[in-house]
């Protein structure tokens, strides 16, 4: 009884929250008082996510546990960031610059690197997956549109020419918008499911 | 009141009519015959078997969570994995682990992993490390997981939720340690990045059926997206006759 009263209230609120959005700006004013207190409970929560996250490193390290010096890493990293974001202010843009100076050519090398894997693994699929419709349809389409939206088609001269690439580069967003229609009414229907109290069942 | 556009006006149409059918279909108790689940979801109690008998631990992804990159709904499909695994491989050996890249997530995900323990009357076995937050954005959750990957005594890798494309190297890392991979995300990029590695991969709403358990929730839910899919379409070719016939400028 004390779950079903509980559900019946979460359905409840999601519900009028899911209203108010509709009939804006007449709720505005409610649904900013909402958005404030899930950004506070969002605050919270990531601060006891980080305390937690803490405490497994300094249990990491006070066991040996294998790979702790990456976890001695994380608290140099942590102390450094949260020290001088303390004394110098987190919006200051000397201590702003100082963050980006590591993270940025760090993020960069990761994605660098990431064009690596994205390439080996696209020249693998074939080999991985086998040669289905599938397989060769997507290596045929990804190489067809990466050409096409190079631009070398466009004549600028043929005005027929440029409506059928044009009509061609279209073809993607058809397809994604079908996939795009089937996700939206899966999201659609577990969030009405999950209103509802329905997700129990799979236990 | 504020006048409601068109979109809003077929949105709310599109919530009430989901309303009416899922109310429907939860009428009926018994149907002729089951669909079939997806693919990729199938493959996670394959692993989970394997984790009892190797003694090995299986590792969960639970992606950039509700306030991250892809926040959405597609999180709870992590967290409805998360629980019904954790509920299953409570007393393996070598302990499930599940790692998210945001901090609410992280929270909920940790609820979910002491609740397994405790409704198994085995609190006691239960320690922080097996749920832990890897990094404050998606990036850092990424770089995270990795090391976690290294380690020999993984029997699987399961990563449900919100992931970028960029995630594909967890994918690539443990295919080259040989660590089985599903993946299911409701974000078409990641999608499409995933389909070029070797893991177990759930497309498009696929990823909204989670298939783990008892599937009473999955088959209920494929039975009213086929509703749904079969409605749309006829309104859909309604919509373009009646266009084509000039009733519809």
């Amino acid at each position: 009884m004390k779950d079903r009263q509980g559900i019946v209230i979460i359905a409840l609120a999601g519900i009028l929250f899911l209203l108010a959005l509709f009939f804006q700006p007449k709720t505005s004013a409610i649904l900013n008082v909402i958005i404030n207190w899930t950004i506070v409970l969002s605050s919270v929560a990531l601060l006891l996510a980080v305390a937690r996250l803490i405490t497994t490193h300094m249990r990491h390290i006070a066991v040996g546990r294998r790979g702790f010096l990456f976890s001695l890493v994380f608290f140099a990293a942590f102390a450094a960031a949260f020290i001088g974001g303390m004394f110098m202010g987190e919006g200051n843009p000397e201590y702003l610059k100082w963050i980006r100076a590591i993270q940025l050519p760090l993020e960069t090398a990761l994605l660098g690197l990431l064009a690596l894997v994205m390439m080996s693994l696209a020249v693998k699929v074939f080999r991985e997956r086998g040669w289905s419709v599938l397989t060769i349809s997507f290596g045929v389409s990804a190489l067809f549109f990466l050409f096409l939206n190079l631009g070398f088609l466009k004549s600028g001269v043929n005005p027929g020419l440029d409506r059928f690439v044009i009509a061609l580069k279209s073809l993607p967003v058809i397809g994604a918008r079908g996939l795009l229609i089937g996700v939206a009414l899966g999201a659609l229907v577990m969030g009405l499911r999950v209103l509802f109290g329905q997700v129990v069942e799979n236990e | 009141m504020s006048p409601l556009n068109k979109t809003d006006l077929f949105a709310l149409g599109l919530f009430l009519l989901t309303i009416v059918v899922i109310l429907i279909t939860s009428l009926i108790k018994k149907r002729k015959h089951t669909l079939q689940a997806p693919q990729a979801y199938e493959g996670i109690d394959t692993l989970m078997h394997r984790s009892s008998e190797e003694g090995k631990s299986l590792l969960i992804g639970l992606g950039e969570g509700f306030s991250g990159f892809g926040s959405g709904l597609g999180d709870v499909t992590g967290l409805m994995v998360e629980k019904t695994l954790m509920n299953r491989v409570v007393f393996n050996d070598r302990p499930a682990q599940s790692f998210s890249s945001d901090g609410a997530l992280a929270c909920i995900s940790h609820a979910i992993v002491h609740g397994a323990y405790k409704d198994a009357l085995a609190s006691e076995l239960f320690r922080p490390e097996y749920n832990q937050l890897t990094g404050l954005s998606g990036f850092s959750g990424l770089a995270g997981i990795l090391p976690e990957l290294s380690r020999s005594d993984n029997a699987g890798l399961v990563l449900v939720g919100a992931f970028r494309p960029e995630s594909l190297i967890i994918a690539d890392l443990a295919e080259r340690q040989n660590i089985p991979t599903i993946v299911a995300s409701g974000l078409l990029p990641a999608q499409a990045a995933f389909f070029t590695s070797q893991a177990d991969l759930a497309l498009g709403e696929d990823y909204y059926l989670p298939a783990v358990g008892k599937q009473s929730y999955t088959q209920r839910s494929a039975f009213v997206l086929n509703w749904l899919r079969t409605l749309l379409a006829i309104g859909l070719v309604l919509a373009a006759i009646l266009k084509l016939s000039g009733v519809i400028p």
